[in-house]
């Protein structure tokens, strides 16, 4: 048997982010400076050139025997992967420097978490994709830990390593049950079997990812560890895990969907179906109350999960098999966008203690937003831009990304949770809308105006001008998404 | 021989056993343990399956998952002790200052 | 919509012209001082009117005007692969929507010079606000109305409502004024929702919102037509598009302040007066009628929505006019005139005399923003009292104001030979000649209807006129009271001499007028042309009736009622109205308290909420619920969120359980239904 380089040059965009982790972790031990700027700087290179060689490295296909596949859609996901970590990296930067917290292990950990968030998009095998979400995770977990003052980021980081294995653990016991009823983990194989020993390793399989998506009721994670981690790391994981964790249960599901027996499709599909409409419900109910806006953000994420799923729930259908697809990789597009920007705001904004280890209870406040339109009215404006993304208005990419997932709901005749979902977007406007409420109609209490960080504000430029393009012409970025759509299986 | 369906309820039991530890145990160090515990089982599972039908893929997959474990449990100890030192003990009502 | 086109980028700088005034006073407009930012907006103001001046020319040349209508801004695939859907971004000027071009940026554009006198008091950078809110708002109107498509409009749809809710908080200390703006923004969402859903039901139908194309998609269908493909395979094309054009006109009732939606309008009054008669009553909300007169083709072929839109627009008439009967605030007696005037408009479009309705939608723009704009002249001599009753005489202290404001009373009246009265009075015999395919007698009704809307509309008109300007002074302010400034004034002038000569575009078609007979309805008929041959058969008209009776029947009422009201508030009858107030004291506390509607909401909606949550979830029976509507449904969600938050409490062994019993149903679930 030959050694597979043809597979393993299939999967250069991951060797990059890979060896740049490799890479800054040598750097800490060598280059014993106090200046850590190129860190940064080097991680955003990483990204763009692993997204570059994503974008030129063509479709090989399937490649190690059926358990990987390079195609159009996995090439989506590692661009939005890699644009997602660039960001996450420049709003690390500023915040990290801020708080002398600035180490090469922190570029590193990201980098590496994006490899496994590449793997993801292309797994087509329960078992890859195992490693790939545990290389994914592990790193998270770190990460969440990485500021070591204070009580809440070891929390944070805590639950979301316990749940999380807790989760990996059921996910893995599924694909033991799916291995023993098809003799295969691979998904072109997995349908061939049938029984109830599939489908209970299947619904295994189908909780664990719920889990990483943060979809109702295995949500419980996400407020907590939203809010206590790093809000450099949460945004990063919000935009990169949430993007890797569709991208696998969308070709789960496809799999779930065509190749199971029609009646336990049906259940999965009406299981699906019910985790995005309490989903999109709870998520949206639970953030009008917070007054947190890092909270909220956490929330949302919730919410936009259950807008997610809905397009998860579309191509099940036949016919809309393709429009949802595209419209799903649509809306991950935009929503990395806009959350990494939402969340760098929160970063500039978050209040800090006078020790280092004190952690005061207002840090993300909505406090913290009055009279910004004032004080720094090109922050104010970013953060409405991306509200209003979020809240799904015209002319933002959020709109478009509802727009398209809706649509493809219709097409797929789920008229209720096309419904439900614009229900709960006018909902959704009112807690998002409150903050450019509160940035332009409240008087300022403080003079306290964040962070200045050029890093920061050029990742939120490259945000505010990547939502405002998506949502006014987004028929480029739409056209790549209809051609990722077409799965190779 | 003993047959594998025994092992299959072996490693059922062993994964219940591990889920109601992590749900009921209050010591975090015991939780932890739990979770290798469940994956523990689903490896057991795994290998039960791979020698009932005679698919050698089973034995692999238990490999990774060994591996896997270990990264796991190496960074899972490290959180464990910055739990630690943040708080000196490792009571599971310790660890709930983000809520709500 | 088949004329030639001509290419014309220079369409979007209408509405980026002002939008770059918006830009620059609102990052940099507090430092630059007063007079810079009143400069920036009205230049941009000026600007945007000489392009549109220079669009209409092209317009009234017979050409229409489109621009970038082939750049595409999205596409949604269909089951076969195709393009199912796919929006443009593109401009498109045709006599209707040119027609609003000139509307909005000349009422504007006037209204803005008001201001630069009327906000002087504001400090730099709430000055600076203000005209950054206005333009825009501006921005945001054109954009709806030049908007070639369903989508492109709901962008605008969208943006006049932000800016409207910014403008009516925008003195967002005063806690009552906040509140109000959240009204309008609840309110107008529950439209929203309404309109997305014909949006997404037109789209599913036809695959564009494009309103030439859809245009060009129902020519020669009829109502009978069925539909062979989409979601809405096997209905018939008549009952499809009811559900979308009702949807659509849920929005419209939403935004342009129609039974059951309106409550936010007279509210809307809190914030500054020149916003009140650019955005509440001259420009966007009217917004809904003009959805309808461009959709118009589509609403032909729904007669069970036109109506609706009829009765919807008829039964408001006679409402609002009736709640502005009792009320003593000067803006809020205009803003019960306002709903009540739009309701005339919509019972023109419904009715099928679409011409008309976009006539009283211009007129209705000139004297309503006179007298706004009048009202607040009034409100500064008299040191921001807004209440008649502390009034009176103030035609000696501000002759101009007191001129201008007679002059729009006796336009909105309907006073011969005024505008007003050729606009309504072309509404109401439209109506009275129509027939409605699905309700024949409809009609009939809107045309009492509007006509008892009248006779009261002169009444309290005539009441309000004479309490604030005729008589004796009746508080120390009103003898003190003093002329506003020129900028303010003048403004006045024009737009009175506006709402007389706007009577050109409505006279009859009576012989003795000549070639003017009509002429607004000539003009207009290309655009409407599809919508009358729907309506009245391919290459039919609208028989002619140029009966003389209801034209004298119109102007008896106005003269009548408006002679009543001079003998009871200036005549011999000045007894009447108290003794009639304490004859009927109930009535008139009903009255005041404008029917109790906004009570009636509390109960229903509020209340409703409210024991329904106490009975599934006892826990939140400590949320009480004091705030009325607006206050109430955020209330109310939030105490749910807070019971369900219940579970969030921070411990990790409750998370991990209800991980697992979750993963236990879902396994039920499959187990019970898909093992088989």
């Amino acid at each position: 048997m030959n050694f597979p380089t043809q597979d393993f040059a299939a999967l250069a965009p991951v060797g990059i982010l890979s060896g740049g982790a490799l890479i800054l972790l040598l750097s800490e031990v060598f280059l014993a400076s106090t200046r850590r700027g190129y860190q940064a700087s080097l991680t955003v290179l990483f990204s763009i050139l692993a997204a570059v060689a994503a974008a030129g490295g063509g479709s090989p296909g399937v490649i190690f025997n059926g358990q990987a596949t390079v195609d159009a859609f996995s090439t989506f996901v590692t661009v939005i992967v890699c644009a997602g970590l660039a960001l996450s990296a420049l709003v690390g930067a500023g915040w990290l420097r801020a708080r002398q917290a600035e180490r090469g292990e922190f570029y590193a950990l990201a980098l590496f978490g994006a490899s496994g968030m590449a793997l993801l998009g292309s797994a087509t095998d329960l078992l890859f994709a195992f490693i790939s979400i545990e290389v994914m995770s592990i790193s998270t977990y770190a990460l969440a830990a990485y500021i070591r003052r204070g009580k809440k980021p070891a929390e944070a980081a805590f639950k979301y390593f316990i749940l999380g294995s807790f989760s990996s653990a059921l996910l893995l016991y599924g694909t033991a049950l799916v291995y023993g009823a098809a003799g295969s983990t691979l998904f072109a194989e997995i349908g061939r079997a049938q029984g109830p020993l599939l489908v209970v390793g299947l619904g295994l399989v189908a909780v664990g990812l719920s889990f990483k998506v943060a979809a109702v009721p295995f949500h419980v994670w996400t407020p907590d560890v939203y809010e206590g981690a790093p809000t450099p790391v949460t945004a990063f994981m919000a935009a990169g895990v949430k993007t890797a964790a569709f991208a696998v249960l969308t070709r789960l599901a496809l799999v779930a969907f065509q190749a199971t027996p029609a009646s336990a499709a049906n259940s999965f599909a009406w299981v699906l179906a019910a985790l995005a409409l309490v989903s999109m419900l709870f998520g949206n109910w639970l953030a009008l109350t917070q007054r947190s806006v890092k909270r909220m953000l956490a929330y949302s994420s919730i919410a936009h999960a259950g807008y997610l799923l809905v397009g998860v729930v579309a191509a099940a259908a036949a016919g809309a098999r393709e429009a949802a697809l595209s419209s799903i990789l649509f809306y991950l597009a935009s929503y990395t966008a806009t959350v990494v920007g939402a969340f760098a705001v929160v970063a500039v904004l978050e209040r800090r203690g006078r020790s280092l280890d004190e952690e005061p209870a207002d840090a993300w406040d909505l406090e913290r937003f009055a009279g910004l339109g004032r004080k720094r009215p090109g922050l104010a404006f970013a953060m409405a831009v991306f509200m209003v993304s979020l809240a799904g208005v015209p002319p933002t990419a959020g709109f478009i990304g509802k727009l398209l997932v809706f649509q493809a709901a219709i097409s797929a005749h789920a008229y209720g949770l096309a419904v439900v979902g614009m229900l709960t977007s006018a909902l959704g406007a009112y807690y998002y809308l409150r903050v450019v409420v509160y940035m332009y109609m409240r008087p300022a209490e403080d003079r306290e105006i964040g962070l200045i960080s050029p890093a920061i504000q050029v990742a939120l430029a490259l945000a505010v001008v990547a939502v405002i393009v998506l949502g006014v012409g987004p028929e480029t970025v739409s056209k790549l998404a209809r051609a990722a759509a077409a799965i190779g299986m | 021989m003993v047959p594998s369906s025994y092992y299959l309820a072996l490693a059922a039991i062993l994964f219940s056993i591990g889920l109601f530890g992590v749900v009921s145990k209050r010591n975090i160090l015991i939780v932890f343990m739990c979770i290798e515990l469940m994956l523990n089982a689903a490896n057991l599972t795994f290998l039960a399956f791979a020698r009932q039908s005679g698919n050698m893929a089973g034995h692999a997959i238990a490999f990774f998952v060994i591996a896997v474990a270990a990264a796991e449990a190496a960074v899972g100890l490290a959180i464990v002790i910055a739990i630690y030192r943040t708080r000196g003990t490792l009571h599971m009502d310790e660890v709930r200052v983000l809520r709500d | 919509m088949d004329n030639p086109t001509v290419a014309q980028s220079g369409l979007w700088l209408l509405i980026l012209l002002p939008l770059a005034g918006a830009l620059v006073n609102g990052l940099v407009g507090r430092k630059l001082g007063k007079a810079n930012v009143a400069l920036i907006a009205i230049g941009a103001m000026v600007a945007a009117f000489l392009s549109a001046l220079v669009v209409y020319v092209q317009v009234l040349a017979g050409r229409n005007v489109a621009s970038g209508g082939s750049e595409n801004w999205f596409h949604v695939l269909g089951p076969d692969g195709r393009a199912m859907v796919s929006i443009a971004w593109g401009l498109w000027v045709d006599r209707l929507s040119g027609t609003l071009l000139l509307v909005v940026t000349g009422v504007g554009l006037l209204i803005h010079v008001y201001s630069t006198s009327y906000m002087s008091h504001e400090d730099d950078a709430g000055y600076a606000r203000f005209f950054t809110y206005l333009n825009l708002f501006v921005a945001a109107m054109l954009t709806l109305v030049l908007g070639d498509s369903l989508v492109l409009t709901f962008v605008g749809w969208e943006g006049v409502g932000l800016c409207s809710y910014l403008l009516i908080g925008f003195w967002y200390t005063d806690e009552q004024k906040a509140f109000c703006g959240r009204k309008a923004f609840v309110t107008n969402r529950i439209g929203d929702f309404g309109f997305l859903i014909g949006v997404f039901t037109i789209l599913s139908i036809f695959g564009t919102a494009n309103y030439g194309q859809l245009a060009a998609a129902v020519k020669g269908h009829g109502v009978d037509t069925l539909l062979t493909a989409g979601a809405f395979a096997g209905w018939t094309l008549g009952r499809a598009l009811t559900l979308a054009t009702l949807g659509l006109f849920v929005g419209c009732c939403g935004k342009s302040a129609q039974l059951p939606l309106y409550v936010w309008l007279p509210d809307a009054m809190a914030g500054p007066t020149p916003v009140s008669a650019l955005i509440h009553a001259a420009t966007m909300v009217t917004a809904g009628v003009y959805l309808v007169a461009r959709t118009s083709f589509l609403f032909a072929l729904a007669p069970a929505t036109m109506a609706t839109v009829c009765l919807v627009g008829a039964l408001t008439a006679v409402f609002a006019a009736a709640i502005a009967f009792f009320q003593n605030d000067i803006k809020k007696v205009l803003a019960y005139s306002t709903v009540s005037q739009l309701g005339f408009m919509f019972i023109g479009v419904g009715a099928g005399v679409y011409f008309a309705g976009v006539m009283h939608l211009v007129t209705h723009a000139f004297f309503k923003a006179c007298l706004f704009l009048g009202a607040g002249s009034v409100m500064h001599g008299m040191h921001e009292d807004t209440d008649i009753r502390n009034m009176g005489g103030l035609k000696d202290k501000m002759p101009h104001t007191r001129m201008t404001f007679l002059i729009a009373t006796m336009a909105i009246t309907g006073i011969v030979p005024l505008s007003g009265f050729f606009s309504k009075d072309a509404i109401l015999a439209g109506a009275l000649n129509s027939e409605n395919a699905a309700f024949p007698a409809v009609g009939k009704i809107a045309y009492v209807l509007g006509t008892i809307a009248a006779a009261g509309t002169a009444f309290y008109m005539m009441r309000c006129y004479f309490l604030t300007f005729s008589g004796k002074p009746r508080t120390k302010v009103a003898e003190h009271a003093h002329e506003s400034s020129p900028a303010m004034t003048g403004v006045l002038w024009i737009l009175a001499v506006l709402s007389v000569v706007a009577l050109l575009l409505g006279l009859p078609r009576f012989e003795i007028f000549g070639r003017w007979g009509e002429v607004f309805g000539d003009y207009m008929h290309p655009v409407f042309a599809q919508a009358l041959g729907i309506l009245h058969g391919e290459g039919g008209e609208a028989a002619e009736h140029v009966a003389l009776w209801p034209f004298a029947v119109a102007w008896g009422v106005a003269l009548a009622s408006g002679a009543l009201a001079w003998a009871m508030y200036v005549g011999n009858l000045r007894e009447v109205p108290g003794k009639l107030a304490r004859a009927f004291p109930g009535f008139y506390r009903f009255g005041v308290d404008k029917f109790r509607v906004d009570e009636l909401y509390d109960l229903f909606v509020v209340k409703f909420v409210k024991n329904g949550a106490w009975v599934l979830w006892k826990v939140v029976d400590r949320i009480v619920i004091e705030g009325i509507f607006v206050n109430g449904i955020p209330r109310v969600l939030a105490g749910l969120g807070r019971f369900f938050r219940l579970g969030q409490n921070g411990d990790l062994q409750r998370y991990a359980a209800v991980i697992a019993v979750a993963a236990a149903v879902v396994l039920w679930v499959v187990l019970g239904t898909g093992a088989r």
